[in-house]
């Protein structure tokens, strides 16, 4: 048979190469590639097809290899080998090309099968192709398309599960492991029922239906995952089909809704929440007081309910301790209510406090962990109420079973359901306060004395708070609507009236006083009026008469008080006039001015230290005897200063009486001493005296002291200072006459001798432990040979300097200085009107006597401006006061007074002033000026200057 | 009536008496103000006869040389005789304030 085939074949073949027309025909209306090989690969012939692959006619293929026309150039070689190791056995068989086709390749399967020679040799190939390139682009597609949505299913997050008909799992998309925590490798085989457990027989039905050929969308089912979480599905479930129609498989998609329902949930939960708030709120907005407790209970057990909680309670602090005053519970069916409270201190801050189990609690919280357990709480949470910055209540909720924690928002509703329940209890609470208060006000106001009144700015009676029936002589009802005009007399309702005006305007309390006058006589009220509310006052009223009369008898108290303070001060002024006569009398007393004696020169200082002192100096002359005299009596008041008196008015009347010769110091003491006798005084006073006689012919100086322990220091004109050491005992009723120092001591003075007399007051006076009298001696040797003015001056500015600035002592100073003219010395008196004109004849005559020098020139203008100023400043060119003017001039200085009769003035300050050279002013240079070449000061008054200018040296500095 | 007054070029140079005081310093003062109100900016004193000056007139110079330096000008001293004068205005450094010449 197969014989006669390959013949029939073989014929054919020859029959048609004998027709080659008629095998193109029938090979040209073939779609496939036909080529006809020769054994070497060449081409004999090919088909149209071939043609239209190879874009070249079968004449211009022929003779051409077949790979050099069907293969890409690279592979042509490749083929040529494959194509000659072919054997005849291998045939027929397959093999593909790609033929480059312009921008395409063409793939082709060719078929080949070989016509041998009877002895075997291969003598043509013939070879039909089909072109794949179209079969592998759609194969290609599809495996894209498969590819897509495997990546699609991949990346869904709707799960695709393919389920056998049985609803065994035969793939699992990644959502579903996603999904159920499983992958597909663990649930591959196992039935898609075994992840709805509570709900197998409803799957499986569903399943049953589907492979019935339905489809069912939007399932819902609940599942647990591999982690026993909850989750929700929306499922769809639809058959698949195989070729012939049968359901083979089941597509199950699932989508996870959890998030969704969860949202529901809470939604629910927050519809049923606010609900819930909506109740309490309700049940509680204006509950009286009386119902508090019911309404604050029913909030908890809803609230309670809610939260799905044991009990709830809500604890008051009305103060800050520990234990709640005031505490409102709730506890679910069966459950026994709380007996001990958690404590405050579980409460940090104003944070809630959550304990959701227990058991949880860490090691380190063992006791509260026990406690709670004790008192049957597994969880329990406490939410703070906070009355500024303080926990003043706290809404509880507890279970007797561990909770999970909970969330924030959570947290936020118990809160919201405490807020409202403090802040009604804390209404209520504080109602109550206030009507506490209120009744405590009201009983206040009862217990007040006084009767209040509401006015308007006009005065009108508005209310009448308490009765003032009394007040006004009116009733209440009589009042309402009257104004005070209407019941007051004008003019004590126009100062009401004012008091009304300035509370208004001010703010603050007006008091008023007014009367009303009755039959039993004048009765006084006082209004204290404040501003109360819009242009309205209150205003209480006190009757104030008893008061009243009690300041009038007060007020007469104090005139008849003033008039004896009055009194008294008069007698104190007159007793002050009295001293200030008694001291003006006792300094008169100490000589101002000292006798003017040819040859001498004599200055004086003296300081109370009280306003009368003890101290008294005095200068007499008498012929040719000088009689000076230092005193310090016990006293210093009038008592010191009547004993002065009679010191001076004893020995004035010795030298009245006395001959010359007897002008003797101690004649002087002894006949002092027998008056003093005489005169009783009592014997605590004490009376010492230092007693000097010069001798003006012979400058003989006489002394003598009683009592007196400070004795005069004596410069000679030149060598050491010497001290007149002569003294015994005070004079006084208790000594007697017999011990007293009698024995007078002699010492003739040179000229130019300078003695300085002082009572204790100067050299006792004690700053820091030091007396003064350790510094007099070097000031009285520095100044001896200067004028005594100068001296008392430079001691007085030592003692400042020393007594830490102050002139003052704490006992009387007193010292006197005499000089004896020094050699050479000339004196020159001026009296001189107040005028300009007068300058120049103290100039010119001074001009005439002084040699030229600097010195001159100095001192003359030194003196020309004080001049000036005494004229202009201290007269104020006054004609009938005059300028006094000394001159003194020694071969070491040129020393001036010049007096005015001004007032004076407060020189020390204007001695501190430089000479101004900017130009401020245009005067008041005149001191500044002197004081640069002279040594300048002023008596205390600052109406007499002193001026002196050393000669062949300068400097202001004492 | 004022003091004598030269003018060395445009300037003037006002001769001062024997003594400027508290009686005559009016004077000066009128003479230096008449000079000042004229617009003079630079002013001299001849001091060659003066010798006594009291501070009325030391006043004087303070002030119109203030005046005349805000004018930017200057009032200048010259020929002064008198030794005390000279020590008086060694002595307050008035040199620092005018110029002098001695």
């Amino acid at each position: 048979m197969k014989r006669d085939l390959e013949k029939k074949e073989s014929n054919l073949l020859e029959n048609l190469g004998r027709d080659p027309l008629l095998l193109s025909s029938i090979s040209d209306a073939i779609d496939s590639l036909v080529v006809v090989l020769d054994g070497t690969g060449r081409i004999i012939w090919y088909n149209r097809a071939c043609e239209k692959t190879t874009g070249l006619s079968p004449y211009q293929a022929q003779k051409q290899y077949y790979w050099d026309i069907f293969c890409p150039p690279q592979e042509a070689e490749l083929y040529k080998e494959f194509f000659y190791s072919l054997q005849p056995q291998d045939f027929p068989c397959e093999v593909e090309t790609y033929h480059q086709d312009g921008k395409k390749t063409a793939v082709i399967v060719w078929r080949n099968s070989i016509f041998q020679e009877s002895d075997g040799e291969i003598r043509y190939h013939v070879m039909t192709g089909t072109d794949l390139t179209q079969n592998r682009e759609s194969q290609q597609k599809i495996l894209e398309m498969g590819e897509q949505y495997r990546a699609l299913i991949h990346a869904s997050p709707v799960a695709f599960v393919l389920l056998d008909p049985h609803g065994f799992i035969m793939r699992w998309s990644s959502a579903a492991e996603q999904i159920f925590g499983f992958s597909e490798k663990e649930v591959k085989g196992k039935p898609i029922t075994h992840f709805f457990q509570n709900k197998q027989e409803t799957i499986q039905d569903y399943l049953q239906m589907t492979l019935g050929r339905r489809s069912f969308h939007n399932l819902e089912f609940a599942s647990t995952g591999k982690g026993g979480d909850l989750v929700y599905l929306d499922i769809s479930l639809a058959p698949l089909y195989n070729y012939r129609g049968e359901v083979n498989r089941l597509l199950m998609v699932i989508n996870d809704i959890s998030a969704r329902k969860k949202a529901q949930q809470q939604l629910q939960k927050q519809l049923l929440f606010q609900e819930m708030v909506a109740f309490i709120s309700q049940s509680l907005v204006n509950i009286s007081p009386s119902q508090l407790e019911q309404g604050i209970y029913r909030a908890l057990q809803k609230s309670g309910e809610f939260f799905s909680m044991d009990r709830s309670f809500f604890l008051w602090f009305s103060y800050e301790q520990q234990d709640p005053d005031t505490v409102y519970q709730w506890c679910a069916e069966d459950v026994e209510p709380l007996e001990v409270f958690p404590q405050l201190q579980l409460i940090e801050g104003d944070k809630p406090c959550q304990i959701p189990d227990v058991e949880l609690l860490p090691q380190e919280q063992t006791d509260r962990k026990e406690s709670l357990k004790e008192q049957g709480i597994a969880s329990l949470l406490l939410i703070p109420m906070l009355e500024n910055g303080s926990v003043k209540g706290v809404l509880g909720y507890d279970n007797r079973e561990g909770m999970a924690p909970w969330t924030q928002k959570e947290i936020s509703r118990f809160q919201v359901v405490g807020e409202i329940i403090f802040g009604v209890f804390t209404r209520i609470a504080y109602q109550k306060a206030l009507q506490k208060s209120e009744e405590y006000n009201r009983s206040i106001v009862e217990l007040i004395p006084d009767r209040m009144i509401r006015l308007n700015r006009e005065g009108k009676f508005l209310d009448i708070i308490k009765s003032s029936q009394g007040d006004l002589f009116l009733s209440r009802d009589d009042l309402l609507e009257k104004t005070l005009q209407d019941v007051l007399p004008s003019e004590e309702a126009y100062r009401f009236l004012q008091g009304i005006k300035r509370a208004l305007e001010t703010g603050l309390l007006q008091r008023v006083d007014y009367s009303l006058m009755i039959p039993t006589g004048n009765i006084w009220f006082e209004a204290r009026i404040i501003p109360y509310g819009d242009g309205e006052v209150m205003a209480l009223i006190r009757n104030v008469t008893e008061q009243k009369m009690g300041e009038r008898r007060i007020q007469g108290y104090n005139r008849q008080l003033k008039l004896q303070q009055q009194e008294l001060e008069e007698l104190y002024r007159q007793l002050d006039e009295e001293i200030s006569k008694a001291r003006s009398i006792h300094e008169t007393g100490l000589l101002q001015e000292f006798p003017s004696i040819e040859g001498l020169s004599i200055a004086a200082f003296y300081q109370p230290a009280q306003n009368l002192g003890g101290d008294f100096y005095y200068v007499l002359q008498k012929g040719n005897k000088l009689v000076i005299y230092l005193s310090d009596v016990t006293g210093h008041g009038l008592d010191g200063a009547m004993l002065s008196a009679f010191v001076k008015n004893t020995i004035n009347s010795y030298l009245a009486m006395a001959q010359e010769e007897e002008i003797t110091p101690e004649a002087m003491i002894a006949f002092l001493t027998e008056q003093y006798q005489k005169e009783r005084y009592p014997s605590e006073y004490f009376l010492s005296i230092y007693l000097a006689v010069l001798d003006l012919m012979s400058w003989t100086l006489h002394y003598l002291g009683a009592g007196f322990q400070d004795f005069p220091l004596l410069f000679m004109g030149e060598g050491e200072i010497q001290e007149l050491d002569n003294t015994g005992l005070p004079i006084s009723p208790v000594i007697p006459d017999d011990l007293l120092n009698t024995i007078v001591k002699t010492i003739d003075l040179p000229a130019g001798s300078t003695l300085l007399f002082t009572t204790d007051g100067l050299t006792e006076q004690l700053v820091k432990n030091i007396e003064y009298k350790s510094r007099l001696k070097p000031v009285f040797s520095q100044h001896a040979s200067y004028p005594p003015e100068v001296m008392v001056y430079a001691v007085n500015e030592d003692f400042k300097d020393f007594n830490q600035g102050s002139g003052q002592g704490d006992d009387d100073i007193t010292f006197l200085v005499l000089q004896l003219d020094p050699v050479g010395t000339k004196k020159y008196h001026f009296q001189l009107k107040s005028h300009f004109q007068e300058l120049w004849q103290v100039r010119q005559e001074m001009e005439q006597v002084l040699s030229p020098s600097q010195e001159r020139e100095w001192f003359l203008m030194a003196l020309h401006e004080l001049v000036a100023n005494a004229i202009e400043h201290g007269n104020q060119f006054h004609p009938q006061k005059m300028v006094e003017v000394k001159v003194t001039t020694t071969g070491e200085y040129f020393f001036a007074s010049i007096r005015d009769e001004g007032k004076g003035f407060h020189w020390r300050e204007r001695m501190e002033n430089t000479l101004e050279m900017e130009g401020k002013t245009e005067r008041g240079r005149g001191l500044s000026l002197t004081r640069i070449f002279c040594q300048l000061f002023y008596n205390e008054a600052g109406n007499k200057a002193y001026l002196m200018v050393k000669r062949q040296q300068r400097g202001n500095q004492l | 009536m004022t003091m004598n007054v030269e003018y060395s070029g445009k300037i003037p140079v006002i001769e001062m008496p024997e003594r400027v005081d508290l009686t005559n310093s009016h004077l000066l003062k009128e003479t230096l103000f008449f000079l000042y109100e004229e617009g003079f900016t630079e002013i001299q004193l001849d001091f060659s006869k003066l010798e006594s000056l009291d501070s009325t007139g030391l006043g004087q110079l303070i002030i119109f040389q203030k005046k005349l330096k805000e004018r930017g000008g200057n009032l200048s001293i010259k020929n002064v005789s008198s030794e005390s004068i000279q020590d008086l205005f060694q002595s307050i450094d008035l040199h620092k304030v005018m110029d002098i010449q001695f």
